[in-house]
């Protein structure tokens, strides 16, 4: 056993922590400092230990008896966030009255920050809506919607990335799930937004959390109705699903419980997809050998998609709290303590994957990192996912020639330490007629 | 070496039958099933990967002895 954990801030992270332009989008590199450090390291700044190898990343995960998820987002974010909403609340009745309303979302645990067994009493009755079966039946409708975005731009030779495609390709799949309108899909994506402006992010305004706390509002009204209306008259929908969802001997889900599941189905289904396509593009862009040899051979998009998963975690890592002293990887870990496992650095530890910087269409473990984490938290839409990022890119392929990046694009990163993504990319390309 | 599921465990996530295509298979029940056991090196090998990241290791890989 090594001695306590030093009370130092951690350098290794201040550059990414302050949200540093470079530091955010070559996050590896931080990652890798610190797994040179050891693999259970104490960050000062975040008040947590944070979790760097694939063994005890695992460890941790798969042990949710001992690890709990109530606080998956992180204790800095947690308590700041709850600090300045609380001076929003102490400026007005309406506000504190709107805002605790928004706030009560988030107060019954469900899946995400959820333990057993109430995580596994609601994972039960929503699996089978994303079991594989499921998915296989979706990939026709996405397929459908993939060529309809394309045809939106195709004819200009050149469009913003992001936003014409990687954006609205799982929103409006996980839009159309929830039985959401088309024409309430601004909307949908302006919630998505507000709900993740706070993860990873330690430096928002006051506008900026108020803005969050009312979209929180606007969600919960909204989908209420909706829960209303479909336990009422059932869809075709995941919504009719989850309402009437019915596993013997297990108690029915609440409001609550389900209002939490769908704003996490609204941000899962978003924002993690959307960076997957981006940062696969991207990756495509920038080494025309990959690009040309994946339009050669369609049959290595699953390969290339488990790849960018790998070195491109939009998620890049989760929080767990120890719910009893324990020793990981030789440190103490103090009752209580908060834990940050780092799927980024997992993904590139070369403990479980040889030369892990380089991108290998064959690697034979490649579906092995843990971008979509692994226990009982496993990502509920992991194969939706990964049916949206290959459909997707064979598509773009299918119908765009020498894409390449817009003479005058800048390429930036969200402002965030947790999800790693592009926030738009420009690029041009020649229509396949 | 056979390929035994715990489905009381099973999650239908689906990463099984990714590992181990043409061996185990998430059915319409959203339950993984074993289709067919394996029988060459690349089999046992993928039936292996599949047990060791099965998420709630619900897959138990029994010796025929």
């Amino acid at each position: 056993m090594t001695d306590p954990a030093p009370a130092a801030s951690c350098p290794h992270l201040e550059p990414l922590l302050a949200l540093e332009p470079d530091a955010i989008r070559m996050s590896y590199r931080h990652w890798a400092e610190l797994r040179d450090e050891g693999p259970v390291v104490w960050v000062d700044q975040l008040q947590c230990f944070a979790v760097i190898r694939y063994e005890e990343i695992v460890s941790v995960v798969r042990d949710p008896g001992r690890f709990s998820s109530r606080m998956p987002t992180g204790p800095k974010m947690v308590n700041e966030t709850m600090s300045r909403l609380q001076e929003i609340m102490a400026e007005s009745p309406e506000m504190f009255e709107t805002l605790s309303k928004g706030l009560m979302i988030g107060s019954a645990p469900a899946l995400l920050n959820a333990d057993p067994p109430a995580h596994d009493r609601q994972r039960a009755l929503v699996n089978r809506a994303f079991s594989p079966p499921r998915v296989r039946r979706m990939e026709e409708p996405i397929r459908a919607l993939a060529n309809q975005l394309v045809d939106t731009f195709v004819d200009r030779g050149e469009c913003e990335f992001v936003h014409e495609f990687a954006v609205l390709l799982p929103l409006t799949i996980i839009a159309g799930a929830l039985g959401v309108p088309d024409g309430d899909l601004a909307t949908f994506k302006r919630w998505s937004d507000d709900f993740v402006v706070a993860i990873g992010n330690d430096h928002l305004s006051k506008d900026d959390l108020k803005r969050m706390l009312l979209s929180q509002v606007e969600f919960f009204d909204y989908f209420t109705d909706k829960i209303e209306e479909r336990r009422a008259q059932p869809q075709d929908d995941l919504i009719s699903d989850v309402v009437h969802a019915e596993v013997e001997g297990e108690e029915p889900l609440t409001t609550m419980e389900m209002l939490g599941m769908f704003s996490q189905f609204l941000v899962a289904g978003n924002e993690t997809t959307t960076k997957l396509l981006a940062s696969t593009m991207l990756r495509l862009i920038e080494d025309p050998e990959l690009m040309a040899t994946v339009r050669a051979d369609r049959s290595l998009i699953p390969g290339l998609i488990e790849e960018v998963l790998r070195l491109d975690t939009p998620v890049q890592g989760l929080f767990r709290v120890a719910d009893q002293n324990c020793e990981l990887g030789g440190v103490e870990i103090p009752a209580g303590s908060s834990l940050w496992v780092l799927y980024a650095s997992a993904n590139r530890d070369d403990g479980e994957f040889a030369e892990p910087d380089v991108l290998d269409l064959g690697r034979a473990n490649a579906k092995a990192h843990l971008a979509f984490g692994q226990g009982v938290h496993y990502c509920l839409g992991a194969s939706l996912a990964r049916a949206e990022g290959r459909i997707g890119i064979e598509i773009l392929l299918d119908r765009l020639d020498d894409i390449t990046l817009a003479d005058d694009a800048t390429i930036e990163y969200e402002p965030s330490y947790v999800l790693h993504g592009v926030r738009a990319l420009p690029i041009t390309f020649r229509a396949i007629s | 070496m056979r390929i035994v599921i715990d489905t009381t465990k099973c999650m239908s996530n689906g990463l099984c039958e990714s590992f181990a295509p043409g061996l185990i298979e998430v059915g319409e029940d959203a339950l993984a099933h074993a289709v067919a056991q394996p029988t060459t090196d690349a089999d046992i090998a993928a039936a292996r990967e599949a047990a060791r990241m099965c998420p709630m290791t619900a897959i138990e890989l029994e010796d025929d002895t």
